[in-house]
């Protein structure tokens, strides 16, 4: 599974594709006040990206990869 | 070649036709517009139609063109000459693309430097309609026109929109002008860290690249993942991404729309770049930047943030190159600062610096210094030009500039970042606005003031749907029906209100900036009030440039109707027709020739039955059966003659082209009229005019119609005029080339031809002045002074005389000196089905062209005399020469001679002389489809063909003009 789901907190891990996106969106809007956790994440389809985006929620670690990091963080730490 | 490359080629034929009709088109229409939409809507396909294929070249090329058309659409002023010289050109290059493709068999050998030069002329007409355009209002698709700007960041090259901007902040903060290229915020969306990494990965580099990246809506239904092929881009040092996701809460996004931008910044050369992104080249944007470009400072501001004398020592010690002291005091002060200001940002950036590699360091220690100071609201600090060329001291002032302006830019845009539009375009979008709010206020009385709101409701739906704004486009939704109904008040209310909103918009989607300093935000207001107030201080400038209120949305209205309304014109693509190899026709067409001729053998069947066999009830059955076959037999031929046929436009449409180039070049003003397109010949007929009327259009355009200024003088309009008629009369096609040029002179043409030896003497005291204009379609003749590059080299005529009578046509000229000349051309429908007169000669049976034969005589022995040693007769008062068939085929024996003392005489017209052949019979005359011969057979002159008969043999088609 790309994404571990829990009630506090979606573990993205390895490549997150945007087949993942619906329930991704749909987990966003039933946990309102969970954080997101890219550590084991190695890439986002730009699609699931927006979604995180427009969710504006605290992301509790970032991934590994530091180019993939400076690639999402603008967008992922504007709303905090 | 693959059959979808075949199809390819063949459909941008037909586009390439059809899209230099619409040039000649646009060039005479009044209605610019329409044509130039659908100009635009081909140049599109064809551009669309090579995305399939890896032909870069041909795309890009096309690509410059569609931006032009493009933006030829919105402003029809750009339109002139020059341009659809440039645009045939370019027409042409894809032509020779075609071609190359066919030759090479799928591998085209692109020009690439044409391709490059074609499309920087092109784009140069973009850029110079920008500077022309920069009031128009709907101005979108030029502002976004994802133009590859290449163009390296300098002093003196700026983009106009740019110039513009700095131009008009010039007013409003003198301090801080200065000329950039670089839109600041392209680089703002970086990491600052990854801007570090990529920094000190490329301390000395200077070919970086930046790439905007902005994806088409619809791109996740495509299966691309922008994320994945921006973070794939060979040599990417830094990437970021923006969405306008952020702004959209959550439960209103629709995830599979991509309205995100890409940035990243490529150490890789832009050759590699382009081609990385070769599949979405329109969707990316490359701009060229230095090294020094990396350094911008992020963050807050807040003047005091470092202390004055820290700052003067820190100064110090990098004008001193004393590196670790400068680190020192970096650090020192960046531990008790807070690392969201910009002086944190700079100070960081200072650390970075320090610890890179030695070249370099100091000019970009100095350039963030100076970046601090101005943050700091500090003047300058003026550094030593310590081992350094008279060239780093303006790079050093450069440098300072640049950082005052980014530092500009920034600000004020930060708040229109939330409308996510260009200033340029929220400008355009005020100003559009405005101009439908007065549009509104006019007459509501007047008829047309329906179709007016309509074109208001339109041309602002389309303003908001294309910036998203649609809440906008909900609203207007909702008032537009009230509007078309009559009821204006609430419309005109909602534009007022979105007209005076203009101000406080970006203060209310300023939301996801919230937390930023109070004093940044009354800034950004502060900035938006100036530039409005500017905005409006340009308009009340220029009143002048809109003298009717009505007039700046007519260009936007009609145009977004057109769109609408023109789309099922577009049936270029939906054609019912299909393509068919025109060796499978000429299949279909030998076929149908063997079942003719076997079923000719049908006849011959019964009477053998008959006569052989004495079965007279199976002859009748079988001449009843063959009446059937022969019906459907018949039938079939005609439809399949009917497949081959084609319209004269299959070769007039190129002479519009033809003669605008032509008279271009000659400088005359032709008028070119072309009648009769529809009429049908056969393919090979059609065909083999091409070549011909060519020469003739040349000849006339250059020969015949005179200079402007010599038709004046002689009464004429100075505009000559060219008309080509098609007609068909009875089996024939009739072809006529009429100009009112100068004409030929007979006198002239009297005197060359006996120059040139081609006539005697007497012959030029004895032919007629129409028999004289006649010679110069004789080999060899010219009347030219000159040999110029279109025509005088004395094939002309000549060639076009033998081509047409390659397929059997005659051609006769007929010229009025001063008045013009008229040619003829007449040429059989269809070569493929030929009637011939069978004739019997020494045993054997020979056909002859039914439209050479003119009549068929016995004459008596006695009435044949022999005159010079040539046989001769007198038929209705006329001498006609004799000949013997056998005699000129080299046959021993004499010609039969009937009962009566008679020789059987084919009387023929032989060019313009009348002949008769004596032969033994006649046997009637049939429907061949005659086969020209091939092998060592072809080399045979005295037949021009062969063709089976009903019985199975073989009969042989003589060429009267080669035998006798």
């Amino acid at each position: 599974m790309p994404i571990v789901y829990s009630e506090k907190e979606a573990s993205l891990q390895e490549v997150v594709t945007i087949q993942e996106v619906d329930d991704l969106l749909e987990w966003l809007l039933a946990n309102t006040d969970a954080s997101i956790d890219l550590a084991e994440c190695r890439h986002l389809h730009l699609a699931a990206l927006q979604t995180l985006a427009s969710a504006r929620r605290p992301v509790t670690a970032w991934p590994q990869d530091e180019a993939f990091k400076g690639w999402i963080k603008p967008l992922l730490t504007t709303g905090e | 070649m693959t059959p979808l490359l075949e199809q390819f080629v063949s459909e941008t034929r037909d586009l390439l036709q059809g899209i230099s009709e619409q040039l000649l088109a646009v060039e005479k229409s009044d209605d610019k517009k329409t044509t130039l939409n659908e100009l635009f809507r081909l140049v599109h396909t064809l551009k669309g139609n090579t995305g399939l294929f890896e032909f870069p070249d041909l795309t890009r090329v096309l690509h410059a063109g569609e931006d032009v058309m493009s933006e030829a659409r919105e402003n029809t002023g750009l339109w002139d000459q020059n341009l659809t010289d440039l645009l045939f050109d370019t027409m042409d290059f894809v032509g020779q693309f075609c071609d190359s493709i066919e030759e090479s068999d799928g591998n085209p050998v692109a020009d690439t430097k044409k391709a490059m030069a074609l499309e920087s002329s092109l784009r140069k007409y973009l850029e110079s309609s920008d500077e022309k355009e920069k009031k128009a209002p709907a101005e979108k698709p030029a502002a976004k026109t994802p133009a590859k700007k290449t163009t390296r960041r300098s002093k003196t090259t700026a983009s106009t929109a740019k110039k513009k901007t700095t131009s008009r902040k010039k007013s409003s903060r003198p301090e801080l002008a200065a000329d950039i290229a670089l839109p600041p915020d392209a680089l703002k969306v970086f990491d600052q860290k990854s801007l570090m990494t990529a920094w000190s990965q490329n301390p000395t580099d200077d070919s970086l690249w930046l790439v905007i990246y902005r994806p088409i809506t619809e791109c996740f239904f495509q299966g691309d993942d922008p994320l994945h092929t921006a973070r794939t881009t060979p040599g990417v040092v830094a990437g970021s991404v923006t969405s306008e996701c952020q702004g959209t809460e959550i439960s209103d996004l629709d995830p599979y729309q991509c309205v995100s931008e890409l940035y990243l910044i490529s150490n890789a050369t832009e050759e590699e770049v382009l081609e990385h992104f070769r599949y979405v080249p329109n969707q990316i944007e490359t701009l060229a930047l230095n090294t020094d470009d990396l350094l911008v400072i992020q963050g807050t501001e807040q003047s005091d943030a470092v202390d004055a004398d820290i700052l003067e020592s820190l100064c110090d010690a990098v004008n001193q190159s004393d590196w670790s002291g400068a680190r020192n005091i970096a650090n020192a002060a960046l531990e008790l600062m807070n690392p969201a200001l910009e002086a944190a940002s700079a100070l960081t950036w200072l650390n970075t610096i320090f610890a890179g590699s030695d070249g370099g360091v100091r000019d970009a220690a100095i350039n963030i210094v100076q970046k601090l100071r101005y943050c700091l609201h500090q003047p300058a600090w003026e550094f030593d030009q310590v081992e350094t060329g008279p060239d780093q001291d303006s790079a050093t002032d450069t440098d300072t500039d640049e950082s005052h302006s980014e530092h500009t830019e920034s600000t004020d845009s930060s708040g229109l970042e939330a409308l996510d539009i260009s200033e340029d375009d929220r400008e355009a979008l005020e100003h559009i606005l405005r101009v439908q709010r007065r549009i509104l206020d006019l007459n509501p009385d007047d008829a047309w003031s329906g179709g007016r709101v309509s074109a208001v409701t339109e041309v602002l739906h389309n303003c908001f749907y294309n910036l998203g704004m649609s809440d906008a486009v909900n609203e207007l939704a909702a008032l537009t029906n009230a509007a078309l109904e009559g009821d204006l008040e609430e419309l005109i209310h909602w534009l007022d209100e979105k007209l005076s909103g203009a101000d406080q918009a970006p203060e209310a989607d300023h939301e996801p900036d919230e937390d930023e300093d109070e004093d940044d935000q009354d800034e950004v207001v502060e900035e938006v009030e100036e530039i409005t107030a500017d905005v409006d201080e340009e308009r009340s400038e220029q009143p002048q440039a809109e003298p009717l209120p009505v007039e700046p949305a007519q260009p936007s209205a009609p145009s977004s109707k057109e769109d609408t309304d023109s789309k099922p014109v577009a049936s270029i693509g939906t054609s019912r027709s299909v393509k068919v190899d025109q060796e499978k026709i000429d299949r279909l067409m030998n076929l149908i020739g063997e079942m003719i001729v076997a079923k000719n053998a049908l006849p011959f069947l019964a009477k053998r039955a008959e006569e052989q066999h004495g079965l007279r009830d199976m002859a009748r059955e079988i001449k009843e059966q063959y009446a059937v076959v022969n019906r459907i037999a018949e039938e079939m031929q005609d439809s399949i003659m009917q497949i081959r046929m084609m319209p004269f436009s299959f070769i007039s449409m190129r002479f519009p082209r033809l003669v605008r180039d032509i008279s271009r070049r000659l400088n005359k003003e032709v008028q070119l009229i072309i009648e009769g397109e529809d009429t049908e010949a056969d393919k090979n007929i059609i065909e083999s005019l091409a070549e011909p009327l060519i020469h003739i259009v040349r000849n006339s355009l250059d020969h015949g119609i005179e200079m402007p200024d010599v038709r004046t003088a002689a009464g004429k309009s100075a505009a000559g005029t060219l008309t080509i008629k098609a007609s068909q009369e009875a089996d024939r096609v009739l072809i006529e080339i009429h100009d009112d040029g100068k004409g030929i002179d007979p006198d002239l043409i009297r005197e060359k031809a006996f120059e040139k030896g081609l006539i005697d003497d007497a012959t030029r005291q004895r032919l007629t002045d129409r028999e004289a204009v006649n010679l110069v379609l004789l080999p060899g003749f010219s009347t030219a002074e000159a040999v110029s590059d279109l025509s005088g080299r004395g094939v002309g005529m000549d060639a076009v005389r033998s081509a047409v009578e390659k397929v059997n046509g005659t051609m006769a000229l007929d010229s009025e000196p001063g008045k013009g000349t008229h040619i003829r051309i007449s040429l059989p429908m269809s070569i493929a089905v030929t009637r011939v007169m069978i004739v019997e000669s020494d045993g054997q049976l020979m056909g002859v062209p039914m439209d050479q034969v003119l009549e068929t005589v016995r004459v008596p022995r006695s009435e044949i005399y022999t005159v010079k040693h040539v046989q001769t007769t007198v038929l209705r008062d006329r001498i006609v020469p004799l000949k013997a068939l056998n005699q000129l085929l080299a046959l021993p024996s004499p010609q039969v001679i009937n009962e009566e003392d008679e020789h059987a005489v084919l009387v023929a017209r032989v060019g313009s002389d009348v002949i008769g052949l004596i032969v033994d019979d006649f046997r009637g005359s049939v429907d061949i489809i005659q086969k020209p011969m091939s092998g060592v057979l072809s080399g045979i002159q005295a037949y021009s063909g062969a063709a089976l008969i009903g019985d199975g043999s073989v009969l042989m088609v003589l060429n009267l003009k080669e035998i006798l």
